[in-house]
């Protein structure tokens, strides 16, 4: 990662045309109006179109930017997420009480026990079916996964081809976002066998259970 | 007694129950004592039904589950070649562990990052205004659609009028313009002064047309890449579509 220093020439590393100061200090201008017009997330794709540069440069140049932004002691109350395929500008978490006052926000934005096991077991066994969930916590899930997708933090990714094609469900980037991830592979480890696994026995899989 | 009543509807479900009771007795999940388990939850479920309380029909299936392991277990079994009837159980308990154990972990990281915001696209909305705009623009749009139309229509022999001067009418105009587009929807603006005969209605045509945009019955449909802001002569080739289709007859223009 390079120092969040403002004035330092960013460097676009790989094969692309070299570009003086001016025009990558103009493609960080257009990024972050972007970004900042968008809300949502925004693919590298798009960008690529957009900046006319090639989309890995896109990554390359959210890369760079991402310090100035993102660093302790950058002077932003904003910063720049980068997920697999597209990257998006939000506040900073600490900030979150001074905006809900100074916008009015009274409450809200808590999860329930219940919404956040249900999101923890599709979280690691995405796609994964609503029956899944329920046999796994071993309540009905229903209500729960309604309000989740409400909520944006899971989504539906298709169906499963059995009988009666049940929806599949994976977790949103906005779940990235409010987890502080950026990719479902930062999820944190949980023990795959707990200190008293039953026979050795593995994880039952998805598959297996349906 | 009271506690305990209290404490059934903490739990997520009988699992949550379940591997409560298990951890509180410090017991191993592949070898739970069946017996001692099952009496335990019984006592959480009866307990609860006897203060009235809605004992939901996935305790009352856990319990009945336990009781068949438990039965299970006191019958003689092959070691060999029989499962462990309790293995399901276990196998049910430490997937729920699991997850537990995740949504805990997930709690500590959405109270530490849940206060990111963002905001909607929306929330931005596109200016429509039409701004620094040059009068020059109009004549020369007028002095496009005027060419156009004739050009098309040159070879058209046309009767003159012996009674000379009639009056064209902007409003008459406008109204004729939305019933036009109610019935064909959004058309390309040409096509409104393609139905012209004389110069004096097409310019009427044209006034009505702005001050339809202008008090939003109609408006401009443009293609992805489209310019709204100018009105130069490409405006015209832009989609108009009615916006308001309601009373075509209280419209009228200040003339």
């Amino acid at each position: 990662m390079t120092s969040g220093s403002k004035n330092e020439t960013l460097m676009i590393d790989g094969i692309g045309e070299a570009r003086d100061a001016e025009e990558t200090a103009e493609l960080c201008r257009s990024l972050e109006a972007i970004l900042f017009a968008a809300g949502h997330p925004v693919t590298y794709e798009k960008l690529s179109a957009v900046l006319g540069i090639p989309a890995y440069e896109v990554r390359e140049l959210v890369k760079c930017v991402m310090p100035r932004y993102n660093a302790e002691d950058s002077d932003r109350g904003i910063m720049l997420l980068a997920f697999d395929d597209s990257c998006q500008l939000c506040t900073k978490e600490q900030y979150a009480p001074l905006i809900k006052e100074a916008l009015g926000i009274r409450r809200g934005g808590n999860l329930s026990a219940s919404s956040l096991e249900v999101l923890a077991i599709i979280a690691y066994n995405q796609p994964c079916t609503r029956s899944y969930v329920d046999m796994v916590r071993g309540v009905d899930s229903g209500y729960v996964v309604s309000s989740l997708t409400e909520k944006g933090l899971i989504e539906q990714r298709g169906r499963l081809d059995v009988p009666g094609r049940p929806i599949l469900y994976g977790t949103t980037e906005t779940f990235l976002r409010v987890f502080g991830i950026s990719s479902t592979d930062e999820l944190p480890a949980v023990s795959k066998s707990d200190d008293n696994a039953p026979g050795g026995d593995d994880a039952v899989s998805a598959d297996e259970l349906l | 007694m009271e506690q305990i009543t209290y404490r059934l509807d903490q739990f997520e479900g009988p699992l949550d129950l379940l591997l409560t009771l298990i951890q509180k007795n410090k017991f191993d999940i592949s070898d739970i004592p069946i017996a001692i388990i099952c009496d335990q939850y019984m006592e959480y479920i009866n307990d609860a039904a006897a203060r009235d309380l809605d004992v939901s029909s996935d305790f009352i299936v856990m319990a009945s589950r336990l009781m068949l392991i438990k039965s299970r277990t006191l019958l003689p079994r092959d070691e060999e070649k029989e499962e462990d009837p309790r293995e399901e159980l276990a196998r049910a308990v430490l997937e729920y562990a699991r997850a537990k154990q995740a949504s805990e972990l997930f709690a500590g990281m959405y109270s530490m990052h849940g206060g990111r915001m963002v905001k909607d696209t929306d929330e931005i909305a596109p200016d429509n205004t039409l701004r620094d705009q040059d009068v020059s623009l109009l004549s020369r749009a007028l002095a496009r659609v005027l060419s156009e139309v004739r050009a098309t229509e040159q070879s058209a022999v046309r009767f003159t009028p012996l009674i000379k001067k009639r009056a064209v009418s902007a409003t008459e105009k406008a109204r004729s313009v939305i019933k036009y587009m109610k019935e064909r929807g959004a058309v390309p603006a040409a096509e409104l002064f393609r139905r012209e005969e004389t110069k004096t209605d097409m310019i009427a045509v044209f006034l009505a047309v702005l001050e339809l945009l202008r008090s939003q019955r109609i408006t401009i449909v443009s293609g992805d890449d489209g310019d709204v802001g100018t009105l130069d002569a490409e405006a015209l080739s832009f989609e108009i579509s009615p916006l308001t289709g309601e009373d075509i007859d209280d419209f009228r223009i200040e003339e």
